[in-house]
C-alpha cells in the first residue's frame, strides 16, 4: 500500500457515497417506490451477513443468542427494545454456555 | 422515535454502543494493519477512506499479495451499496448541495441506518452518527497501532451489529408486508453463502434489489399513489 493508493481508495469511497446523494436529481414515483421498500431489506441481509462467517458456518454462539433476543421482539417495531433484547439474549447465551 | 426524529441526547445514546463497538473493530484494525503497512498510513487510511470492512478486506489482499488493480475492484465493488444508500437518503436530505457532499464522507452502514429511522431530523442523525463512529474508528485505529489490544471486547462488539440491524429493519418494516421482505432478504443472503459464496460480499445489496422489486400489482398501485 502506498500513498497515492490510499488516496485513490478514500477518493473513490467518498465518489462511491456522495454520487446519489449530492448529484441525484428528483426520482420519478416508480423508482422512489422501490428505493423506499429496500431499507428494511438491506438491514435485514445485513443483519444475516453479520450471521454469517463464509467457509466457516455461523457466528459464535453469544453473537447468535443476541440476534435471538433481538429477533423475538422485532414486532415492537422499537430499536431501543431491539438493543437490550438483544444484549439480553447475549447474556443468557453466556450463561447457557457456563452452565453446559 | 417520532416522525420529528431523535434529538442529540437520543442520537448520542442509540449511537454510543454502535460507536464503541466500531472502535473496538479501529484497534484490532490498527494492530493488524500496522503489521504489514507503514503505520502513519495504517492512521491515514482509516482518517480518508473511513470504511471498516474495505480496510479489513484491502489488508487482507495485501497480505496475500495482490496487485493493484485486484485492490481497485475490489473498493469499487465493496462500494457498490453506497450508492443505493445515497439514492434511499436523498429524498430526506433537504440541504445545500456542498453540505451533502460533507455528509455524504459520514455516510456508513450504521449512520446511514440510524439517519434512515430519524425522521425529519436524518440529517442531524446522519451528522451525529457519522462524526462519533468516525471519531472512535480513527481513535480505535491509533489505538491499536501504538499497541493497545482489544480481544476480550471483540467478541461482545461483534454481537452489536447483528442487534443493531435487525432493530433498524424492524423500525423500518412497515406492516406485516415489510416484515416478510426483510425475513425473505436475510434467507437470501444464507442462499448465497451457501451457494454462491463469492458474491457474499454483495448479499444483502442483491438480496435487497430483488425483493424490493415491486410485483405488477404493487408497481401499479405505486404508480397510482398507493403505498404498498
Amino acid at each position: 500500500m502506498t500513498w497515492p493508493l490510499m488516496l485513490l481508495v478514500g477518493a473513490i469511497t467518498f465518489a462511491s457515497r456522495a454520487v446519489s446523494l449530492v448529484f441525484l436529481p428528483q426520482l420519478p414515483a416508480r423508482v422512489r417506490h422501490v428505493l423506499d421498500r429496500m431499507p428494511t431489506a438491506i438491514f435485514a441481509g445485513l443483519a444475516a451477513h453479520s450471521l454469517v462467517l463464509p467457509g466457516s458456518g455461523l457466528a459464535d454462539i453469544h453473537t447468535l443468542a443476541a440476534a435471538t433476543g433481538a429477533l423475538l421482539v422485532t414486532p415492537r417495531h422499537s430499536l431501543p427494545l431491539c438493543l437490550v433484547a438483544g444484549i439480553a439474549g447475549y447474556v443468557l447465551g453466556d450463561l447457557a454456555l457456563r452452565l453446559l | 422515535m417520532d416522525g420529528e426524529g431523535p434529538g442529540l441526547r437520543a442520537t448520542l445514546i442509540t449511537t454510543a454502543p454502535l460507536a464503541l463497538a466500531i472502535g473496538v473493530f479501529g484497534v484490532v484494525f490498527g494492530a493488524a494493519a500496522s503489521a504489514t503497512i507503514d503505520p502513519l498510513l495504517v492512521v491515514a487510511m482509516s482518517a480518508v477512506v473511513f470504511s471498516g470492512s474495505l480496510q479489513f478486506a484491502l489488508v487482507a489482499l495485501l497480505l496475500s499479495g495482490a496487485g493493484v488493480i485486484a485492490l481497485l475492484v475490489t473498493t469499487i465493488v465493496l462500494n457498490l451499496r453506497h450508492v443505493v444508500f445515497g439514492a434511499v437518503l436523498r429524498p430526506r436530505i433537504e440541504v445545500a448541495r456542498w453540505r451533502r457532499a460533507v455528509l455524504s464522507f459520514f455516510m456508513i452502514d450504521e449512520s446511514f441506518g440510524l439517519a434512515l429511522v430519524g425522521g425529519k431530523r436524518a440529517t442531524f442523525v446522519l451528522a451525529v452518527s457519522g462524526v462519533l463512529c468516525y471519531f472512535t474508528w480513527v481513535t480505535g485505529t491509533i489505538l491499536g497501532v501504538v499497541g493497545a489490544r482489544a480481544v476480550s471486547l471483540e467478541e461482545v462488539s461483534r454481537a452489536v451489529f447483528p442487534i443493531l440491524f435487525i432493530g433498524l429493519a424492524a423500525v423500518t418494516a412497515r406492516g406485516k408486508e415489510g416484515m416478510l421482505r426483510g425475513l425473505a432478504a436475510a434467507l437470501i443472503v444464507f442462499a448465497i453463502a451457501l451457494v454462491l459464496p463469492g458474491l457474499f460480499d454483495y448479499a444483502p445489496i442483491i438480496a435487497a434489489i430483488v425483493v424490493a422489486l415491486p410485483s405488477r400489482r404493487t408497481a401499479s398501485r405505486a404508480v397510482g399513489g398507493g403505498n404498498a
